[in-house]
């Protein structure tokens, strides 16, 4: 790989605290020594499976050989606003993003057992959510499998459920039920959680409610309790969240006003503290974090954003900006690094990055699917 | 303080459920505590610490919810306003205030005693005003003097509002109006919690009553004299409803399953001036039903509200009755307050499934034959024994269509409320017995009287009004239009839902029949 050495230096000179270290594992990776490429071809995708509504509407399954995707089976769905796999990876967890299910106001989750060769879809069962939980946004697995949480946009509520041995939902174990507003007319009128996201303890999971600009962090462990209200600053309407690997920065974008915040978090206590500036955008839409925890990816409405991370200080420069067709609704990081999966209402499009240059080194519609909202890997 | 009944307490086990022991229908679905409040301050205090701690708040009074909206609340809070029950008079002195808690026949005895006036509501008595009043509840003295929801003046309810917060609000035609018209017949566990109902006015009891029951064997009735017999009953309700001089006449059908000897109607009249001086328009009703086999005798009461099992409260001891003979029929002249206590209900003891319907004309042939083929029907391994259609006169006072615009009970056209209803206590008998009376409605309501475009429901039209809240049938969930049922076709519902978004924009207060948001 050719590189630029007034780029590199620009790009060293606006990291500016990059520690030589993590240059030296990011050279290691960009280089494509032998021994990553060993780890990248067993961590190298081999399906996905994407969530759409409209005309499309179901979860489609791909399999993906040597960077092709085809598609292999469409399930039927009401609305799959967010997936979730467990970490057996034998079950897809499914969420509906509803106002009505069984002649009742609220939402329901799928769970569908993921067939071990083929990774077909089965559907297990379907679960309806907490009464008046209706349209909800995003769900999430704890890590040691146990439970799904649930961010209930309509209903502006918390829903925890239990996971059986089989995959399978048992009822609403739990519900948290938010009230607060903000001054944002026409989206602050009550309580909207957005997104979870579980702290690697697994006993918490922390919250973002648009609705309210708050970040919680709320307790799995006794029924769904409120830790900590971080109040965000009135009418930003935090919506995406991404924690850091490292368990310490969490990063949270906000729909309203576009910014980006950066927080620390406490797994030990449980706790959020300010950290660093906001970042004005546009944001909003999408956010992720890379596994290896060095690059932040952020998009708004009409562009997507890499980031450097340096997590010890919380410090983010941004590498590069690019404008998109369509907004990306959600970012999946490809496991190896240098590119992500982003959706958004055409299909998955892969992007692959060069960050020397500063600049995308390649996009590529990987699914064409209209309507797409979201999608898991595996 | 409140009173906090935790899983822990020896209490809970009886009071996590109303008189309907179906629900909670597992224990996944009970309240974690009940919270009893003795005073107007506990009911907003518990209010606010069950909404802060992020938990649902159900709310109760007489506890007689036919359907699971109170009970059905995993790991919520059931708010009680059981013990909330003082009946006096209003806040500037004048008036009369009736807590939430207070049941009927309390309310029937302190008015009574106190002022000499009554309440036009339900005859069972254990049932709570809470619910009764704004669900648009009626009784006995409704033909005469309208729904109880009609004399209202105010209502103290507690909101919650965006953030969270409890607010106190005294809603009246003038202040909070909208919500004041929807606390006027949308049903509860909509907008808040209602501490206290207002009245400037309330009707004067009546000094006496007659009371008769019309009997009829099963074994006598053909299906011929059965389609005469709800013709009968239908039509006289149709064509001298609407006249002043019936308006004190109340009649109850007791249309009950074969399994049983026979059915009945039971009748309470008194003048419009509250005494029986003359009975011309009772025995005008009563003589109709002679060609069809009726036999006017003692032994039935009134039954009114036989849905809940009443049992007469001994509040009087033997209550005094003289039996009169008019003409061929043998009544009871009683006073109203005897005759009132007699059918006020106790607590409920047995599961039950009801439904309903408001009716703007009488039955036709093909009604009449679909019901006796379903009241005549068995079903092997099952027993029908407890299952009852209440046929209940309607219409007079309610009827005054100025009320449309002032409440939001919608239905002032219909001259019959039909409620079906079975009841058991093995629960294993609740699929076999929903299913007949579910079966028995679709098919009464898909025949030639009923909107195609709308077939097994009594949507309203020409002949039907749609369904009662107060007797809420989570079986119509299955139909988009709902709402509709209950509350009209009209601008009603949208009204209601505006009132929803603004007094709990949280959706705090709701379950799965309330107005969605």
């Amino acid at each position: 790989m050719r590189r630029d050495p007034l780029t590199r230096r620009s790009f060293v000179r606006m990291t500016g605290l990059a520690s030589v270290a993590a240059q030296s594992k990011w050279l290691h990776a960009a280089v494509g020594s032998d021994r990553w490429t060993d780890l990248a071809s067993s961590r190298r995708p081999r399906f996905a499976f994407v969530g759409a509504t409209g005309p499309n509407e179901g979860v489609h399954l791909f399999a993906i050989e040597n960077e092709r995707w085809s598609l292999r089976q469409i399930v039927r769905s009401a609305a799959p606003v967010s997936l979730a796999l467990h970490p057996s990876s034998r079950t897809l967890y499914v969420l509906n993003e509803i106002s009505e299910f069984q002649g009742l106001p609220t939402g329901s989750v799928e769970a569908y057992r993921i067939d071990k060769s083929t990774r077909q879809l089965d559907l297990l069962g379907r679960q309806a959510l907490s009464l008046s939980a209706t349209m909800p946004r995003h769900l999430a697995v704890s890590p040691d499998g146990k439970s799904l949480a649930v961010a209930v946009h309509g209903g502006g509520a918390y829903n925890l459920l239990p996971i059986l041995e089989d995959g399978q939902l048992g009822r609403v174990r739990s519900i948290l039920k938010e009230t607060g507003s903000g001054p944002a007319n026409g989206h602050q009128e009550t309580a909207h959680p957005q997104s979870i996201v579980f702290d690697p303890t697994g006993s918490r999971f922390i919250a973002a409610d648009l609705g309210s600009d708050r970040v919680s962090v709320l307790s799995v462990e006794d029924g769904l309790g409120a830790l900590v209200r971080h109040t965000m600053p009135p009418g930003s309407g935090p919506r995406n969240l991404a924690l850091h690997p490292n368990g310490q920065l969490l990063v949270v974008d906000h729909a309203l006003d576009g910014s980006l915040s950066l927080l620390r978090y406490d797994s030990a206590t449980g706790t959020i503290t300010k950290r660093g500036p906001r970042f004005h955008g546009p944001f909003g839409s999408a956010l992720a974090i890379d596994p290896s925890g060095d690059f932040l990816y952020a998009a708004g409405p009409a562009e997507l954003n890499v980031w450097r991370i340096k997590p010890s200080i919380g410090a983010l420069t941004r590498l590069q900006s690019q404008p998109m067709e369509k907004e990306v609704t959600a970012i999946v990081p490809h496991p190896n690094g240098s590119r992500i999966f982003a959706v958004t209402s055409k299909g998955v499009l892969r992007i692959k990055f060069d960050v020397w240059s500063e600049k995308q080194k390649s996009s590529a519609l990987m699914a064409a699917v209209n309507g797409a909202r979201c999608l898991a890997i595996l | 303080m409140a009173i906090v009944v935790s899983r822990q307490d020896p209490r809970y086990e009886a009071l996590n459920r109303g008189h309907n022991l179906r629900w909670p229908a597992v224990d996944a679905d009970a309240a974690s505590r009940i919270v009893l409040c003795q005073s107007m301050n506990d009911a907003a205090e518990a209010l606010q610490q069950i909404v802060s701690a992020g938990m649902r708040p159900t709310v109760r009074s007489g506890a007689h919810c036919y359907e699971d909206f109170v009970a059905n609340n995993p790991n919520g809070a059931i708010l009680d306003m059981s013990l909330l029950k003082e009946v006096g008079p209003g806040a500037n002195g004048s008036g009369y205030r009736i807590q939430a808690g207070t049941m009927l026949w309390d309310v029937y005895v302190e008015l009574y005693k106190r002022y000499g006036v009554t309440l036009p509501g339900g005859s069972c008595g254990t049932v709570g005003a809470g619910g009764h009043i704004c669900g648009g509840g009626y009784g006995l003295l409704s033909r005469l003097h309208g729904l109880t929801c009609d004399w209202l003046t105010s209502v103290d309810i507690l909101t919650v509002d965006a953030q969270g917060k409890v607010i106190a609000r005294t809603a009246d035609a003038t202040h909070d109006a909208d919500l004041f018209r929807a606390c006027r017949g949308a049903g509860g566990g909509n907008f808040g919690v209602i501490t206290s109902y207002n009245f400037d006015k309330l009707p004067p009891a009546p000094t006496e009553v007659m009371q008769a029951y019309v009997e009829f064997l099963w074994k006598d009735t053909s299906v011929d004299r059965f389609v005469q017999i709800m013709k009968t009953y239908g039509e006289f309700w149709e064509r001298r409803g609407p006249v002043p001089d019936t308006w004190g006449l109340f009649s109850v059908m007791n249309l009950s399953h074969q399994s049983h000897e026979g059915f009945g109607i039971s009748v309470q009249f008194c003048n419009p001036d509250g005494t029986c001086r003359d009975l011309s328009v009772l025995n005008e009703y009563l003589d109709l039903f002679v060609p069809c086999g009726g036999v006017s005798t003692q032994s039935g009461a009134v039954g009114i509200s036989s849905a809940q099992k009443p049992q007469a409260p001994q509040h009087n001891g033997r209550t005094p009755a003289e039996t009169v003979c008019v003409g061929q029929h043998t009544m009871r002249r009683r006073t109203w307050f005897s005759a009132t206590g007699d059918d006020a209900g106790g607590p409920g003891s047995s599961h039950g499934k009801y439904k309903s319907v408001y009716m703007k004309r009488g039955f036709s042939e093909a009604e009449a034959r679909c019901m006796y083929k379903h009241m005549q029907r068995t079903i092997p391994g099952v027993n029908l024994r407890g299952s009852v259609f209440e046929i209940d006169s309607y219409g007079g006072a309610i009827n005054k269509k100025e009320m449309l615009t002032a409440t939001s009970a919608s239905q002032r056209s219909s001259i019959i409320k039909m409620q079906p209803m079975t009841f058991w206590s093995d629960p294993e008998e609740e699929a076999p017995r929903s299913q007949w009376i579910r079966e028995f409605y679709t098919e009464l309501y898909s025949g030639p009287d009923a909107d195609p475009q709308h077939p097994g429901v009594p949507y309203p039209s020409d002949k039907y009004e749609g369904c009662y809240i107060n007797y809420p049938d989570r079986d119509m969930l299955a139909y988009p239009y709902w709402p509709q049922l209950y509350y009209g076709s009209g601008d009603l519902y949208p009204f209601l839902q505006k009132v929803k978004r603004k007094y709990d924009p949280n959706n705090i207060f709701h379950h799965a029949m309330s107005i969605r948001v």
